[in-house]
C-alpha cells in the first residue's frame, strides 16, 4: 500500500511520522489478528480527523484487517490506487472525500447526520449506504411519550435546513396523541424569540439537530431560557443534554458498532451494503440534576428504553 | 490604595480579561460535532436551582414570573410573600426587610447576596435597599433560605438568606425599555440592551427613579411632614463569556447615584436635608466544569459604598440648648474585597461535596460615627465544606463554616440536615445548625458624639465599649414537603424553634466622659451582648399551578417568641418586634385574549420595630395588577395597571409617620 502525505510546510513531519506508525500499527496488528479469518477482505476506514472517538470505535469493529487515513493527511488520487474491499467513512468530511476519489468503491458512510448524508448524496448524484448518527425525530417523540403522561404540547422550530422533518414529526405526532407546534426561524437572530414563545405556549421542546438553530452560540441563551421558564429541553445528542437538556435518544459507539459489526460480516458473505437509515439501535442519556432541578420525576434509564423500544415495536408492527 | 487607582486597575483588569477570553474561543463548525465533540455544560450544578425537596432548610423561590404578576415598583415589597418575613418602610427611603422580626432599620440578622456578592454593609449591616445597584427588571429569581445557612453564604447568613440571582446575559437580546408613572410622583424609567459578540453575552441596564415620598399623601403636616423623596440614578453591566467547552467567564459591574431627602418637619436636629450616595461593584467569576460531576468557582468582588450627609441643624432651643446649632453629619465610606473558591465534586450519584475557601476585607471610615478619620478594617477568613449523601430514600446535608475574623477571633458553624422522602410527592425534613452574626463595625467601635457648633457643649450619644462577642443562634426545625408536578401542588410546612444568644443592644448606661457638658442626656448608649431571645412557630406555604393560566400562593406564619429584653413599661421590646400572625394570598389569572391579572392580599398581625420604628397595628392590604401584552413580530408592548393597597385602608408598618395610602401605578414595557 501506498500512502502519500501532502503538507505545505516542513512543521507537519512530527505528525507525518506519527500516522505513518499509527497506520503501520493497525495494518500489523489487522494482519496479525485476522490472517487465517475473514479471507483477504480489507477494510479502510477514512476518518474525518483524529478525534479519540474515532480510534474508539474503529477498536470495537471485531473486524481486524484495516488500515486507517485520515482525510487531513492523504490526496485524493491515494484512494483511487488503494487496494481495499470496503471503505468505511467516519464523519462527512471523509465521505466527501472519498465520493470524491472513489466512485465505483463500496462505501459506507458513518458519523454523518442525515442532513449531510442528502447534501453529499444529492451534490454527487449518487446513493451509498449509511448509519446516521442522529436518531429520528420520531423516536425522540417516542421517547417524550415514555417519559411523560401528562405533556401533550411540544414545541419545536425549524429552519430550512430541518424543514424536510416536519411531515415525520406532524404524523409521529399524530400517532402518539401529542400536540406539535412548529416555529419556523425567519431569520438566524429570532432564534431567542423562538424558543421564548415556544416556551410560553408548550409542555417541553424538542430540539432538532439544526446548526441554524442549535449551536454553541445559541446553546447558552436557549438552555437557560427553557430552564428558567420550567419546560424541559429534549435534546437530540448525548452532548446537548450533558450541557442541559432534559434528555435524549442518540446514538452510542456501542450502538453503531453493533450494526456496523453486522454489516461487515453481511458484506463478507457477499450480500450488498444496505441503503442510508437510522442506526437501528439506540441509548438514552438522562440528566437527572435538571430534572432535579425542575422537580420532574423521571424514570429510570432502563424502564424508559424498554418503554421505548416497546413502543418503537407497535410503530414498526402498525 | 485611593479609590480611583482602585477603580483604574479594576477596568484595567477586566478589559485586559475581555481582550483575552475574547480571542481563545474556538468553535467547531462540523454538524457531526453536535454528537461527538463536546459542549459546554451550560446547566451545571451551580446554575440550577436545588429542589425545594432537598434543601436543608425551608426554602422559598420567587421567580421572575412571579415578579412581574405581583405589580410592585421597589425589590423589598416582594418579600412580603415570603411566610415569616416583615417588609415595613421607615420612610420612603428606608425599606426594612427582616425575618423573624428583632429588627431596627437595618436588619443584621439575614444574609443577602446578589449573583454570589454579599452586599451587607459593613458598616450598620443589611443593605441598603433604597439605592441598591440593581434593577428588579433583571432579577431572574430570588431563593429565601428561612434558616441559618452560613455553610452555604458566609458569615452573617444568621436567621435567613436572600440569595438573588440576575438573569443570564446571554438571556435578554434586544431593546427592552419600561417606564413607570404613579402615585407620589413616581416616575421609572428603566432602559435594557443585551447582545451578542461572537462567544460574549452582555446586557447593560440603566435606571432611573424618583419619587417625592410620603409626605404630601396625609393631610396634618405638622405631625407628619416627613422629607423622603428620592432620586436613584442606576447603570449595570453584565458579560457571560463562554471561552471555550470548560470555562466560562463572567464580569459584572454596577453603581447608583441616588439623592434622598431625609428628615422631619419639626425635629431640630434631624431637620429636612439632603443625602448623597454613590455605590459601586465590581465582581469577576471564572467557571471551570471540567465534566458533569466536577466544578470550580473562584470569584472577586468589590463593593464601595459612599454617603456624604452633611447639614446644619435648626436653633436647638427646643431641646434646652438655646442659639446653639449642630454641624451634624452622617458621611461614611465602607468597601469591600472578596476572594473565594469553591469546587463541588460528585462522586457518584448519590454523594456530593462542596467546599472552598474565601479571604475578605472589610474596610469602614466615617469620622462622625468613629470620631476619628481613621479607617477601620475587618479582615475575615472562611473555609467551608458540605456533603450530600444518599442512602435509598434518605438524604443526609451535613456541613460546616470556620471563620475567623478580627472582631471576634473564630467561630465554627456546623449544620446537619436529614431530608427523607417517603414518595416521590412526601418528604419530611429535620434539621439542626449553629450559626453566628458578627457585630458589625459600627457596633464594636461606633462612637457617635453631638458637638455644637461653636464647641461649647458635647454628648456622646452613642459610645460603644467594644468587646463584643458574635450572637449565636440555634436553630431547629421539622418539615413537610408535599410535590406532587402533575397536578401542580406544592406544600411546604415547618415547625421551628431558634434559640439566639449574646443579642448586642443598646444599653442607656455608658457614663460618658467629662467632656459630655449637655445638660439633659446624663448616660451615652453602649452597645452590648445583652439579650437572648427564643423564636418558635410554624411557617406553610402553598403553591398551586394547576395550568399555565393559574397561580396561586398562599403563605401564614404564628411565631412566638420570648426574650428576656424588657422595656420600662414592661413591654417585652424584642419578643413584641415579631407579628404573631401574617399571612398572605396572591391569585394570578391569565384571561386569555392578551390580558391577564393578579391580587395580593397581605394581613400582618401588630408588632413593635427596634430602634425607630414604633408600635405597629395590624393592618391588612390588596394589590391589584391588570396587564394587556401585545406581541407583534419580535416585539412586545406591554400595559400595565397597579393599585397598592387597593381598599384605600390609611396604616402604617414601621412608624406612624410614614402612612401608606391608595397608590397607583400605570407601566408600560416596550421590547423589541
Amino acid at each position: 500500500m501506498v500512502v502519500v502525505f501532502k503538507h505545505k510546510t516542513g512543521f507537519i513531519y512530527p505528525r507525518i511520522i506519527r500516522y505513518a506508525a499509527m497506520i503501520s500499527l493497525y495494518v500489523l496488528s489487522g494482519l496479525f489478528f485476522t490472517a487465517h479469518a475473514d479471507n483477504d477482505f480489507i477494510i479502510t476506514y477514512v476518518i474525518s480527523d483524529d478525534r479519540e472517538i474515532y480510534n474508539e470505535f474503529i477498536h470495537k469493529i471485531n473486524h481486524k484487517k484495516y488500515s486507517v487515513l485520515n482525510v487531513e493527511h492523504f490526496s485524493s488520487k491515494t484512494l483511487e490506487t488503494l487496494n481495499t474491499d470496503l471503505f468505511i467513512t467516519i464523519g462527512a468530511k471523509a465521505t466527501r472525500k472519498v465520493m470524491e476519489s472513489s466512485k465505483n468503491k463500496n462505501l459506507l458512510a458513518l458519523f454523518i447526520t442525515k442532513t449531510n448524508y442528502l447534501d453529499i448524496s444529492k451534490k454527487f448524484n449518487r446513493k451509498f449506504s449509511a448509519i446516521f448518527i442522529d436518531q429520528p425525530v420520531s423516536r425522540q417523540l417516542r421517547l417524550i411519550k415514555s417519559a411523560f403522561k401528562e405533556k401533550t404540547h411540544i414545541g419545536v422550530a425549524v429552519s430550512n435546513q430541518s424543514r424536510m422533518h416536519i411531515p415525520e414529526l406532524v404524523e409521529s405526532g399524530n400517532h402518539l396523541g401529542l400536540r406539535i407546534h412548529i416555529e419556523t426561524l425567519p431569520d438566524p437572530d429570532s432564534i431567542h424569540h423562538i424558543i421564548r414563545k415556544l416556551a410560553d405556549n408548550n409542555d417541553l421542546i424538542l430540539a432538532m439537530q439544526d446548526s441554524n438553530l442549535y449551536n454553541k452560540y445559541t446553546i447558552q441563551n436557549i438552555l437557560m431560557t427553557t430552564y428558567h421558564a420550567n419546560i424541559p429541553l429534549i435534546g437530540y445528542s448525548r452532548p446537548y443534554v450533558q450541557a442541559g437538556a432534559l434528555m435524549s435518544v442518540y446514538t452510542s459507539i456501542d450502538n453503531l458498532a453493533l450494526q456496523t459489526n453486522e454489516l461487515i460480516k453481511q458484506v463478507i458473505k457477499g450480500m450488498n451494503l444496505p441503503s442510508p437509515d437510522y442506526c437501528k439501535y439506540y441509548s438514552i442519556e438522562l440528566n437527572h440534576q435538571v430534572a432535579n432541578s425542575l422537580a420532574i420525576n423521571l424514570d429510570d434509564k432502563s424502564v424508559l428504553l424498554k418503554r421505548l423500544i416497546n413502543l418503537e415495536d407497535r410503530y414498526q408492527h402498525e | 490604595m485611593n479609590f480611583v487607582l482602585q477603580k483604574k486597575y479594576l477596568i484595567q483588569l477586566i478589559l485586559a480579561c475581555f481582550c483575552f477570553i475574547h480571542t481563545s474561543f474556538i468553535l467547531a463548525s462540523s454538524l457531526e460535532d453536535d454528537f461527538t465533540g463536546d459542549m459546554p455544560i451550560i446547566l451545571s450544578a451551580t446554575r440550577l436551582a436545588q429542589p425545594q425537596n432537598e434543601a436543608p432548610v425551608a426554602t422559598t423561590i420567587i421567580d421572575r414570573k412571579m415578579i412581574e404578576a405581583m405589580g410592585v415598583t421597589e425589590i423589598p415589597e416582594i418579600f412580603r410573600m415570603v411566610p415569616g418575613f416583615q417588609v415595613a418602610f421607615s420612610d420612603g427611603t428606608i425599606p426594612v426587610v427582616t425575618y423573624h422580626g428583632l429588627s431596627d432599620e437595618y436588619a443584621r440578622r439575614m444574609q443577602i447576596l446578589i449573583d454570589g456578592r454579599s452586599v451587607y454593609t459593613p458598616m450598620f449591616g443589611g443593605p441598603e435597599w433604597a439605592d441598591l445597584p440593581l434593577a428588579i427588571e433583571d432579577i431572574e429569581r430570588i431563593e429565601v433560605i428561612r434558616g441559618p445557612n452560613a455553610v452555604t453564604y458566609g458569615a452573617n447568613s444568621f436567621q435567613a438568606v436572600i440569595n438573588i440571582i440576575t438573569r443570564s446575559a446571554a438571556e435578554e437580546y434586544g431593546h427592552t425599555a419600561k417606564f413607570i408613572k404613579g402615585s407620589k410622583d413616581t416616575n421609572h424609567t428603566f432602559y435594557r440592551y443585551g447582545f451578542q459578540h461572537e462567544n460574549i453575552n452582555t446586557r447593560i441596564s440603566f435606571r432611573h427613579q424618583d419619587d417625592h415620598g410620603t409626605k404630601l399623601d396625609f393631610g396634618d403636616p405638622a405631625k407628619k411632614f416627613i422629607g423622603d423623596s428620592k432620586m436613584v440614578n442606576m447603570f449595570t453591566l453584565r458579560s457571560d463569556i463562554q471561552i471555550d467547552n470548560k470555562n466560562s467567564f463572567e464580569v459584572h459591574l454596577g453603581g447608583t447615584d441616588s439623592w434622598m431627602e431625609k428628615g422631619t418637619g419639626d425635629h431640630s436636629y434631624r431637620n429636612f436635608h439632603k443625602k448623597h450616595s454613590q455605590r459601586h461593584y465590581q465582581l469577576l467569576r471564572w467557571r471551570n466544569i471540567s465534566s458533569t460531576n466536577s466544578e470550580t468557582t473562584i470569584q472577586f468582588f468589590h463593593n464601595f459604598n459612599k454617603t456624604d450627609d452633611t447639614w446644619l441643624s435648626k436653633d436647638l432651643t427646643p431641646i434646652g440648648l438655646a442659639g446653639k446649632y449642630l454641624l451634624r453629619s452622617e458621611d461614611t465610606i465602607d468597601q469591600r474585597i472578596d476572594l473565594e473558591g469553591q469546587h463541588i465534586v460528585n462522586f457518584n450519584k448519590n454523594n456530593r461535596l462542596v467546599f472552598g475557601a474565601s479571604i475578605r476585607k472589610d474596610s469602614v471610615e466615617s469620622y462622625p460615627f468613629f470620631t476619628t478619620n481613621k479607617k477601620f478594617n475587618n479582615y475575615i477568613y472562611r473555609v467551608f465544606g458540605n456533603s450530600e449523601n444518599k442512602f435509598g430514600n434518605l438524604l443526609i446535608n451535613t456541613g460546616m463554616m470556620i471563620e475567623n475574623n478580627s472582631i471576634t477571633d473564630t467561630d465554627i458553624s456546623p449544620r446537619i440536615a436529614l431530608n427523607y422522602h417517603v414518595n416521590k410527592k412526601h418528604t419530611l425534613r429535620t434539621s439542626i445548625s449553629r450559626a453566628y452574626r458578627n457585630p458589625v463595625v459600627f457596633e464594636e467601635f461606633g462612637d457617635h458624639r453631638y458637638v455644637t457648633t461653636d464647641g461649647s457643649t458635647t454628648n456622646f450619644n452613642i459610645w460603644a465599649s467594644g468587646g463584643l462577642r458574635p450572637e449565636s443562634i440555634l436553630s431547629k426545625e421539622i418539615g413537610y414537603i408535599f410535590q406532587d408536578t402533575e397536578n401542580g401542588l406544592f406544600l411546604d410546612a415547618k415547625l421551628f424553634r431558634d434559640s439566639i444568644k449574646n443579642i448586642i443592644t443598646f444599653a442607656d448606661d455608658r457614663v460618658p466622659p467629662a467632656e459630655d457638658n449637655y445638660p439633659i442626656d446624663l448616660l451615652a448608649e453602649d452597645i452590648k451582648n445583652l439579650n437572648w431571645a427564643k423564636v418558635e412557630g410554624i411557617e406553610t406555604q402553598v403553591k398551586y399551578t394547576p395550568d399555565k393560566k393559574n397561580y396561586l400562593i398562599a403563605n401564614y406564619a404564628y411565631i412566638n417568641a420570648q426574650s428576656d429584653n424588657v422595656s420600662l413599661d414592661d413591654e417585652n421590646y424584642l419578643s413584641r418586634s415579631v407579628p404573631k400572625h401574617s399571612f398572605s394570598l396572591f391569585l394570578s389569572h391569565n384571561f386569555g385574549n392578551n390580558f391577564s391579572s393578579s391580587l395580593s392580599y397581605f394581613k400582618v398581625n401588630g408588632m413593635s420595630y427596634l430602634g425607630s420604628g414604633g408600635p405597629v397595628k395590624n393592618y391588612n392590604r390588596v394589590d391589584m395588577r391588570l396587564a394587556y401584552d401585545k406581541r407583534r413580530g419580535n416585539s412586545n408592548i406591554k400595559t400595565e395597571l397597579f393599585v397598592h393597597n387597593m381598599l384605600g385602608h390609611q396604616y402604617y408598618d414601621y412608624e406612624e409617620a410614614a402612612e401608606h395610602v391608595r397608590q397607583i401605578f400605570v407601566k408600560f414595557t416596550l421590547k423589541f
